[in-house]
């Protein structure tokens, strides 16, 4: 029993509080997550100030050194400190993730909650597309529009833009056609609400879990692409550090210098495993029955 | 998007109605209403006929599929034209067809005057936004209105819905209310704007039984505030008893009976009515069997040319009933039957 003092929270408290609340309710799998691809990014960002290294111009007295106090994941074959080079193609490899998987998300969801939502021609013909874009295997297209436009991160973004959006529309579309029968779309129909309105505000929120939980197995993949990209030499060039390039030029030195490669791909295995845990927590979360995780 | 109603030009047709020389807000006209799907076409309404006058209740009673959802969302063209299709009738609303407004034309009249609440109120509130969110939204389509005024004026309409502490309530989201209160909720959106005619679609039947009451007092109590006409469809015939001053029953898409309340339940004139009347359950007299109506509801997909009741009524002349197409006529000033029949049916 106080002694008639009452301590006044402040409402921005109050706000914080709820929000930390809501927080620390969440699945573990999605705060493990969100913990180790945190690390990552951070790292990646402030990979200037974690190592006094340059990830592009090496020493090559110290090449094909192994991992010591100095260079904690030793050098390569031109001297370079690969646990720099490490931190910096964090970076790229985040962005390229975020970016192969983000744009086609936006283009797809827009595409597919419209065709879901009026049907008719439009819903056939972009079905249609939908299907030649996964008739085929991925990657083997995305080699073939490389092979037409030349290596590079742009047009490996350009090649993925082309065909990754199917996927997206063929989730929200999906989701649409349930979404559109509930009752409080009738109801919005019912109070004169205006198609657009009805498909963006009222309808679009309910549709996004399921692509928001598949766009976290696609960033992994995504990423495993751009290496694998990389890896053939048609994705980044070098000497741009890139987690793919890097293990493609500990290739050649696998049994003198393991390190080269194995600890990038170390790196790319945990960044995959973080993303797969946001994505299981986040279907926990979201409440999702019908998942597909990688 | 934020185009308001009052600044767009409205259309010439809705902003001056024409002139009415009969007191009736809604008189609906032989509505036909086809389905036409891969098993089969069907009518889920025939030849309806009915009208309902300003500040009147109308209850329309039917058991399940007997086509009163199907009207409701017809009078808002709510249904998508594959597969429903409207070979006839009209629907006069102030004097004018609404069959002949187009899409933007009837965007304008739904949430504006003529508003619908429907059944389950567990699933017709968005579940991604609160209450303050839906009801300002409905509010600023039809009127320009600041988001704040908006605000208030949803207090004041959950206020006046009786949903208690309203301004701590307007931020809440519809998991966090009851059934009876989302269902209040619908009401205020649906009584905003003011409308002349209120849809009711089995608004009670998802409730318990002392919310139900609760929610029948609110709509009338609103009615009289607001001026409205109320259609109020169930299949629950004590709720349209105490709240309607006329009932249509409906069956397999047709109206078999019209009349105001008392005369439905004092005078039937229709064996369907009687047979549903005697199957209400009684606390006194018979309270050892139900007393069913004998047989089952039609096969929308095959249905006789004559009366559809048919098979079920105790008093049809099975030649005549099958064979004659049956429609509503007046046998008294203001009780229409569709029975042949109607002097062998004794309530």
């Amino acid at each position: 029993m106080t002694n008639g003092i009452v301590l006044e929270t402040s409402s921005s408290n109050h706000a914080v509080r709820g929000v930390l609340n809501q927080i620390s309710s969440w699945p573990l799998t999605l705060k493990i997550g969100i913990v180790i691809i945190s690390i990552i990014a951070l790292s990646g960002i402030c990979a200037p100030l974690l190592t006094r290294y340059d990830p592009i111009i090496g020493d090559f007295d110290d090449a094909l050194a192994p991992p010591s106090l100095e260079h904690p994941f030793g050098t390569d074959s031109t001297g370079r400190d690969v646990w720099s080079r490490t931190l910096y193609a964090a970076q790229l490899d985040l962005q390229i993730g975020l970016i192969t998987t983000y744009v086609p998300f936006a283009v797809g969801l827009i595409l597919g909650i419209i065709a879901g939502y009026f049907g008719g021609w439009f819903d056939l013909i972009l079905m249609r597309l939908v299907d030649i874009a996964i008739a085929f295997p991925f990657l083997v297209l995305i080699i073939v529009i490389l092979a037409i436009l030349g290596p590079g991160i742009q047009n490996m973004y350009i090649a993925v833009f082309l065909l990754a959006w199917t996927m997206y529309a063929r989730l929200s579309r999906a989701e649409m056609l349930v979404v559109r029968e509930q009752e409080y779309i009738l109801a919005a129909r019912a109070l004169g609400y205006p198609p657009l309105r009805i498909i963006f505000r009222h309808a679009l929120p309910n549709v996004l879990s399921s692509s928001i939980v598949f766009s976290m197995s696609d960033i992994v993949l995504n990423i495993l692409l751009a290496s694998s990209i990389s890896f053939l030499g048609m994705g980044v060039q070098p000497p741009t550090p890139e987690w793919g390039a890097i293990i493609t030029d500990g290739r050649n030195f696998l049994l003198q210098a393991w390190w080269i490669t194995t600890l990038p791909g170390i790196a790319i295995v945990i960044t995959g495993l973080g993303f797969s845990f946001i994505g299981d927590g986040l279907a926990r979360l979201l409440g999702q029955r019908n998942i597909q995780t990688v | 998007m934020k185009k308001r109603a009052k600044d767009i030009n409205t259309p010439k047709s809705i902003a001056t109605p024409a002139p009415v020389n009969t007191t009736a807000l809604l008189d609906v006209h032989n509505l036909t209403v086809e389905f036409k799907l891969r098993a089969g076409n069907f009518f889920a309404n025939r030849n309806i006929s009915l009208s309902i006058e300003r500040g009147k209740t109308l209850g329309i009673v039917g058991e399940s599929g007997s086509g009163k959802s199907v009207f409701c969302r017809t009078i808002l063209r709510l249904l998508p034209s594959p597969p429903a299709y409207i070979p006839q009738g009209k629907i006069l609303f102030n004097g004018k067809d609404l069959l002949t407004y187009s899409e933007k034309e009837m965007r304008y009249v739904r949430g504006a005057e003529i508003t619908m609440i429907f059944q389950d109120p567990m699933s017709s509130l968005n579940p991604v936004f609160n209450i303050d969110d839906q009801i300002s939204e409905s509010l600023r389509l039809h009127t320009a209105i600041s988001a704040k005024e908006a605000r208030e004026a949803s207090i004041n309409l959950l206020r006046l819905v009786g949903i208690p502490s309203p301004e701590k309530r307007v931020d809440s989201y519809p998991h966090q209310l009851s059934g009876g209160m989302r269902q209040r909720v619908m009401i205020a959106m649906a009584i905003a704007s003011k409308p002349k005619l209120l849809l009711a679609d089995e608004p009670t039947t998802a409730l318990d039984v002392t919310i139900q009451d609760q929610i029948l007092a609110l709509m009338l109590q609103l009615q009289e505030q607001v001026g409205m006409s109320i259609i109020l469809v169930s299949h629950d015939l004590g709720i349209v008893a105490e709240t309607s001053d006329r009932v249509a029953v409906m069956y397999a898409g047709q109206v078999l009976e019209l009349s105001p309340t008392e005369a439905i339940f004092r005078r039937p004139k229709h064996p369907y009515t009687v047979g549903l009347l005697n199957s209400i359950p009684r606390m006194s007299g018979r309270t050892d069997r139900l007393l069913p109506i004998k047989g089952q509801p039609p096969n929308l997909l095959r249905l006789p040319v004559g009366c559809p009741f048919v098979e079920r009524c105790p008093v049809a002349d099975v030649d005549i009933c099958t064979k004659t197409p049956v429609s509503l006529k007046q046998i008294e000033p203001d009780h229409a039957t569709a029975c042949l029949f109607p002097e062998r049916v004794h309530g």
